[in-house]
């Protein structure tokens, strides 16, 4: 299941919800954790028992690597178990079949048959793994009951796209929040920010790519294999930043606080703001479970190289088993290392409008690699990006026609308009200004929800980009 | 926090109402409006929830029957125009004076459907076989559209398909694309029967009959109320309905439906005009076959048509000259029309096709 469909908008989440605030509070986390369940299985229930089996798995080590505290050798060793099984989980469902048909180069008799891939892998073995490296690290404290931490695990708002919650964020939450009206009310403003980001911009945006995307490489004119990289660069951040607003809302209204996975990162200056914005849950996780382990940048320059290259690449790998995303990763990886010690320091004198320029460059043809399978394609549309058989024809002149109001809203969302508003209405002195801000804001809102339904109910069906991953 | 938060109550509340107006209302088997029937609810067995069907299920049901569904589609559609400001929704364009036209795609099948074409051609030596493409309203109402729409030119198509094809063509792309607003329909993918009648125009002499005037016909106007197959696209709740005209003939008809030995004796069936599909009221909506008996008429010649639903407001003025007629669907039509056709010493043959379904026409790949 889905956040924007029918099924989730109109049955699950109410009837959810209706059941939690009724629940007596000591039975608020197993109402949670059913209805978790109940939303993964939906659709493909056997894989309901992996995420079972990555609960049991990553809380007896975290209990054992506690027990044995004092004896290092034992402590490593379930620490390196938690480790070996969660990667051996995202090997054996996501990778096996890109590992098999890779091999299948040189080792032809080789048969692999591609698992089909449980949804929210990546996301929930992550969040496992960093819970078993922090009670190692004496950064948190093993969770006792189990409850609490299948309930960690399961959690249906950010189980299937992130962002990527540590269990230290919300370990207190997990046993102790108490319900409020404001957690709730900021909760259903988030969550609806964000459907309106998904299914009104994203999925408008994601029909124009589509069809660029489908056509023919070698007779795209330049301005629309741009206009089309572009329109897909604005409907990954709606799509995905909206499904963390989703989650992070849903999470709100039952009184968790998530941590924050976007903060505007088409408004980068650089390459390295870029990533300091962009699905932040999972930089932050490289960050501190494999790129400072491996030294940093406290070393040498070329172990420091190495280790963004090594880093980046993985980040690449994490968003899908497919040689693009590898490719892609090192494509930042590269240009990372180059901002540290090439153009960094020039970078930091230029004007800011054209350091925004450079910085949406390398990021809208970083998308390009990104989704176009396979390094033929992308050497195609590259061609057409940059020295496209034409400027442009006919086509995409109806495309700006047709699309140029999502485009230009998308442009302006994705600027910091909204926080600015916030702090604008907050900053308002008159209670009746403040009322008649609220007022118009909601009545925006109803009127935009109404669309989301029609959209919904008009169209087939619309899964979300980050499913893959 | 103010008492204006507790305004975030009004969006739960319109969930619950919704969610509350699902439960309650009573589930219809057939949707009217879309002409399909409307799913059922699924199945509940462990083997449909292990493999997912069950969820799919329960997701095509509930948006098959959510409350308010045709004034959701409209919503849509009016959202994204005037909102968005798109220039085309589901596939159909917002054109100029109220008409709502369908997009037409590059053809893919042409070399495919001209080859079956030719294959009928060369196993009918006996008949002439004519083929007569009709261009569609997003042809003729060019000026109506965006003016950089990228949609191909049906025109070029049909030069293509003439080109290649080795029968007689007639030719409408000159007689069909004076903007008349007489020709094609505002909200309904096929033409008007004025439209069918100026191609009658083109299309009897071609087949050696001179047409009979515009006078010879009581032109009558037999419902006011059509909202066609675009408008079950678009759903826009407030557009008016328009006209169908039927051009009807004194002389009289023996109509057998199928295999049908019980003729009618009318081409025309007013019940539809109480329904939704109101089209249908030419020609009783889908047979396999159709054969018409003329006693009065001009000659004593036998068509075949074999045509999609654009010829069934035009073959009213063909029954004034063809003693007898074979209308065939080869969607549903099993058997070899080819023989049947020998088979009866059928003098002429018309296929009879709109540019804007020819490439994807399940039927027109059965001619031959």
């Amino acid at each position: 299941m889905v956040f924007s469909c029918p099924e989730f908008l109109f049955f699950f989440l109410p009837i959810f919800l209706i059941i939690y605030f009724i629940a007596p509070y000591r039975l608020k986390n197993l109402t949670l954790l059913i209805a978790s369940l109940i939303f993964y299985a939906w659709g493909e229930p056997v894989y309901v028992v992996l995420l079972i089996f990555s609960s049991v798995v990553d809380y007896t080590n975290g209990r054992l690597i506690e027990k044995f505290g004092k004896n290092k050798r034992l402590r490593k060793l379930f620490l390196i178990l938690s480790i070996v099984i969660n990667l051996s989980l995202l090997g054996v469902f996501k990778y096996a079949g890109f590992i098999g048909e890779n091999l299948r180069i040189f080792m032809p008799d080789i048969k692999v048959t591609a698992l089909p891939l449980p949804i929210g892998i990546s996301f929930f073995t992550f969040q496992t793994m960093s819970y078993s490296i922090d009670v190692y690290r004496g950064k948190i404290k093993a969770e006792k009951s189990f409850l609490c931490f299948m309930t960690y695990v399961c959690m249906f708002p950010q189980l299937i796209a992130g962002p990527i919650v540590r269990f230290s964020d919300i370990s207190s939450e997990l046993h102790k929040r108490a319900p409020s009206f404001e957690d709730f009310y900021c909760g259903i403003t988030r969550f609806m920010n964000g459907l309106f980001k998904k299914v009104l911009i994203a999925d408008e945006l994601g029909l124009l790519w589509s069809v660029i995307k489908g056509s023919e490489y070698s007779s795209l004119p330049a301005l629309t294999a741009w206009l089309g990289a572009v329109s897909f660069t604005l409907q990954l951040y709606f799509d995905f930043s909206g499904y963390a607003d989703m989650a992070v809302g849903l999470g709100r209204i039952m009184g968790f606080h998530y941590c924050e996975n976007f903060n505007h990162p088409l408004a980068a200056v650089s390459v390295t703001d870029f990533w300091r914005r962009w699905h932040m849950s999972l930089s932050e996780w490289f960050r501190d479970y494999v790129y400072i382990p491996l030294g940093g940048n406290r070393c040498s320059v070329q172990r420091h190289i190495f280790n963004i290259l090594a880093v980046w690449c993985l980040t690449g790998i994490w968003h899908g088993a497919s040689w693009n995303f590898a490719l892609w990763g090192l494509y930042y990886g590269v240009l990372l290392v180059c901002e540290k010690y090439i153009w960094g320091k020039s970078l930091k004198k230029l004007p800011s409008p054209f350091a925004h320029l450079y910085a949406l460059f390398i990021i809208v043809v970083g998308f390009a690699i990104f989704d176009i399978e396979g390094l033929e394609n992308i050497l195609g549309y590259f061609g057409a990006m940059f020295s496209g058989s034409s400027l442009f024809d006919k086509s995409t002149l109806y495309y700006i026609v047709n699309y140029g109001r999502v485009l230009t809203a998308a442009v302006i969302f994705s600027a910091p308009l909204y926080g600015a508003y916030e702090k604008m209405k907050n900053g308002l002195s008159s209670p009746g200004k403040k009322a008649l801000a609220l007022l118009v804001e909601w009545g925006l809102r109803c009127f935009l929800f109404a669309a989301v339904i029609a959209s919904l109910i008009s169209r087939s069906y619309s899964p979300f980009l980050y499913f893959r991953f | 926090m103010s008492h204006m938060n507790r305004l975030c109550i009004i969006p739960c509340c319109i969930v619950l109402m919704l969610t509350a107006a699902f439960v309650a209302a009573p589930k219809k088997d057939f949707s009217e409006n879309e002409n399909r029937y409307l799913s059922s609810f699924p199945e509940i067995s462990p083997e449909t929830i292990a493999d997912g069907e069950f969820s799919d299920g329960i997701s095509s049901y509930i948006r098959d029957h959510f409350p308010f569904r045709d004034a959701f589609v409209g919503l849509n559609t009016c959202f994204e125009r005037y909102i968005l400001g798109k220039k085309e929704s589901g596939g159909v364009y917002f054109a100029k004076d109220g008409y709502y036209i369908e997009k037409y795609d590059k053809p893919q099948n042409t070399d495919a459907i001209v080859d079956g074409f030719n294959r009928l051609k060369s196993s009918l030596p006996d008949s002439q076989v004519y083929m007569c493409l009709v261009p569609t309203a997003i042809e003729a109402y060019r000026d109506k559209l965006p003016k950089v729409i990228p949609d191909p030119s049906q025109l070029d198509v049909i030069e293509e398909y003439q080109n290649k094809f080795s029968g007689k063509s007639i030719d409408l792309r000159e007689t069909l694309l004076d903007d008349s607003e007489e020709n094609y329909y505002r909200l309904d993918h096929h033409w008007k029967t004025s439209g069918a009648f100026k191609a009658y125009g083109v299309i009897a002499p071609a087949l050696g009959f001179e047409p009979l005037p515009k006078e010879y016909f009581d032109v009558e106007t037999v419902t006011e109320d059509f909202r066609g197959t675009i408008f079950s696209k678009i759903d826009i709740p407030f557009l008016s309905g328009e006209s169908i005209e039927a051009y009807i003939s004194k002389k009289s008809v023996n109509v057998y439906y199928d295999e049908s030995t019980k003729p009618e004796h009318s081409l025309y069936n007013p019940e539809y005009l109480k329904k939704k599909d109101k089209y249908s009221y030419f020609l009783d909506n889908i047979h396999s076959v159709i054969k018409i008996d003329s006693p009065e008429a001009e000659s004593e010649r036998s068509l075949a048509i074999i045509k999609d639903s654009y010829a069934n407001c035009l073959v009213p003025f063909l029954t004034e000259h063809y003693r007898r007629i074979y209308v065939f669907d080869t969607r549903y039509y099993k058997d070899s029309v080819s023989s049947f056709i020998r088979e009866n010493g059928i003098d002429d043959v018309l296929l009879l096709y709109n540019m804007n379904t020819i490439d994807t026409d399940l039927g027109v790949r059965a001619v031959y």
